[in-house]
């Protein structure tokens, strides 16, 4: 009986993991539940090999963790502010990768890992200002950038009150 | 430049986004994150970032902006950030503040000192005020609210004796005036206003009411009364102001006032009229208003006159209560009455509800509580619209009474009837009832729910949405003459 299974990320790097990590990721597990008893490598086009390693390192460190529910009702149950100190370490990361990562698991479905990620994400945004939040995630304003600057004399008054 | 803008967007496109659904989730997250009202604010600020975190974050609002300040207990903290969240949204043209429809404004805010005893007035909090009111420029409803006052959270009529007294001409006054005045320019529709428990002229309510006549439909408020010098017509300053609300629809009071009597007649297109404890401050001429009521109120729709006082009363407290001859009056002269609420009274009779059967053919709801006066069955009136029916604590009432009732009422969903009458279930049963709530005195027609809000005035500002451009540019002309008026 195969325990192992062979991940290929998209610049076509293969990686030999337990199937029961793999079995993290909703995705995967249908995928091997689709196809049965076989050898053939899973193609993950959407992640690369420095991603998908991070993502395995974090399967296998919570191959223990039972698995996430996958009914919506429970989304409430899994909102805890707190990430645990492993995954705060694991996830300081710089913040190309972070949105990698949370794309990835997004993909993947690893919901705990996702919410990792967004949890990550609100705190880099509390309490700033808009102008502070698109600097941190050197986001493009793309408000109607033309006319922000005639929007802005126009209402001149309101923020001279 | 355009080098610049090219190299930007290419950099951005590189850069690996959020799908809607994971920033929908991180907005979750912020919202599930926040113990407190900043948390929604985090959301609005991570709106303004681009327009797809604006589309993701527009899923969450809700009521977000609905009411400005959300928290009951806002700080200044709080308050500026939320108005520079709107004032950059109104930047960006995402305007956030079209989308606010009450203000709350605490006055303690505009105090600055420390003390209890002196005042300092706070400027840059009513700058911030008039900020939010020249953004809120779809402004509906404006709440006044004193926490600082003891009186506010009292309920009985000895502590409106309680009230300091404040010279209207005191330096507090004269800036309460000046705060008024400025955030009035912005109020084009504004159609109802709270006010606060207490001495209304100790806030210089007359101000904001003058200010707001031309459109005001709704008030809500504790008291009219005043213990200054009255002046024209015996009218205190407040109350005059009442005189020239000519579009309020919905007056919401808690004390009665003699002067209601006088301020009645200026208000022809009255829907609603609530006495929310008519015992508690008794006026000796409450029929003569309730007279006038019907005089010169035809549009009434709603008409409730509560009380929370015992059951049994006095003879001495029966005087002072509405007349069953006054009641008839009222119900003869306004045939559009949908909502009644009556309670406490024991004067009422069944010649009342003979009057009302006869004239108001399209009453839907009909709450009498404690009116021990009806006792015959020998009434001969159809409801053809009622849908509720509530009999509480009518003692004296038998079980004719109500079979008849319930006869006549075939669209009738919702029956309370009173405590002794528990033994007409198995009629209630035969008639389609069944038992709500686990009690055996409340009864429901299935099917045939309604909901009590639909018998409500039209929500804030309905109407004005609905007038033309040129209508609200007159409004807004007969506001500013009134404003012009009264600074003078």
């Amino acid at each position: 009986m195969t325990t192992k299974v062979t991940l290929t990320s998209s610049d076509n790097e293969n990686f030999s993991v337990n199937k029961e990590i793999t079995k993290r990721s909703i995705l995967i597990k249908n995928m091997l539940e689709d196809v049965g008893k076989s050898d053939t490598p899973i193609p993950l086009p959407n992640v690369n090999s420095k991603v998908l390693r991070k993502v395995i390192e974090w399967c296998e460190y919570h191959c223990m963790d039972p698995l996430a529910p996958t009914n919506e009702n429970t989304e409430n149950q899994k909102q805890n502010t707190d990430i645990e100190d492993w995954d705060q370490k694991f996830i300081e990361v710089d913040q190309e990768t972070l949105f990698k990562i949370i794309l990835a698991t997004n993909y993947l479905n690893i919901k705990p890992l996702l919410d990792i990620g967004c949890k990550t994400i609100t705190n880099m945004i509390k309490g700033k200002s808009p102008e502070e939040i698109y600097k941190t995630f050197n986001i493009v304003n793309n408000f109607t950038p033309k006319e922000e600057a005639q929007i802005r004399k126009e209402n001149k008054w309101a923020e001279d009150q | 430049m355009s080098n610049d803008c090219s190299k930007q967007e290419q950099g951005e496109l590189s850069k690996p986004r959020l799908p809607p659904e994971v920033l929908t989730q991180v907005f979750k997250c912020l919202l599930l994150d926040g113990l407190d009202e900043w948390a929604s604010l985090d959301v609005v600020a991570a709106s303004l970032v681009c327009k797809e975190w604006q589309a993701a974050a527009e899923y969450l609002f809700g009521d977000t902006f609905k009411t400005l300040p959300s928290s009951k207990d806002y700080d200044l903290a709080y308050f500026g950030r939320a108005l520079a969240l709107l004032r950059t949204s109104r930047v960006l043209g995402v305007h956030y503040g079209n989308r606010v429809e009450n203000i709350d404004i605490d006055l303690t805010l505009l105090d600055a000192s420390v003390s209890d005893t002196l005042f300092t007035y706070n400027q840059a909090v009513e700058d911030m005020f008039a900020e939010l009111f020249a953004l809120a420029v779809q402004l509906c409803c404006v709440k006044i609210r004193d926490t600082g006052n003891s009186s506010s959270t009292d309920e009985a009529n000895s502590d409106l004796a309680d009230i300091s007294d404040l010279d209207p001409d005191d330096e507090t006054a004269i800036y309460l005036a000046q705060f008024y005045r400025r955030i009035l320019q912005h109020c084009h529709k504004t159609t109802r206003l709270i006010l606060p428990k207490g001495n209304l002229e100790e806030f210089q309510a007359n101000i904001l009411i003058d200010g707001l006549s031309a459109t005001l439909e709704h008030i809500e408020t504790d008291t009219i009364w005043s213990r200054w010098s009255k002046s024209h017509g015996g009218l205190n300053p407040c109350q005059m102001s009442l005189t020239r609300c000519h579009n309020l629809r919905s007056f919401c009071t808690t004390y009665s006032d003699a002067a209601l009597e006088k301020i009645i007649p200026s208000w022809p297109r009255l829907e609603q009229f609530c006495i929310e404890s008519y015992h508690k401050n008794p006026v000796e001429n409450i029929d003569r208003m309730l007279v006038q009521l019907g005089r010169w109120c035809p549009r009434l729709r709603r008409f409730e006159l509560l009380s929370d006082e015992p059951a049994y009363l006095d003879d001495g407290d029966e005087e002072e209560e509405p007349s069953n001859a006054a009641l008839c009056f009222l119900a003869s002269r306004c045939p559009h009455l949908q909502y009644i609420a009556i309670e406490g009274n024991q004067s009422l009779r069944d010649s009342f509800l003979g009057v009302l059967g006869w004239s108001a053919k399209g009453l839907r709801y009909l709450y009498l509580d404690r009116c021990l006066g009806l006792n015959s069955d020998k009434l001969d009136v159809t409801w053809p619209e009622l849908r509720r029916l509530s009999l509480t604590n009518c003692l004296m009432l038998d079980v004719a009474y109500v079979r008849k009732f319930v006869a006549a009422a075939p669209k009738l969903a919702y029956i309370e009837i009173p405590m002794h009458l528990e033994h007409l279930a198995e009629f209630l049963k035969g008639q389609g009832f069944e038992e709500i709530y686990g009690s055996p005195f409340e009864w429901q027609r299935l099917g045939e729910w309604q909901d009590e809000e639909k018998y409500d005035v039209p929500e804030d500002g309905e109407e004005v949405k609905q007038y033309s451009k040129l209508s609200l540019a007159w409004l807004r002309e007969t506001r500013g003459f009134t404003s012009n008026v009264y600074s003078q």
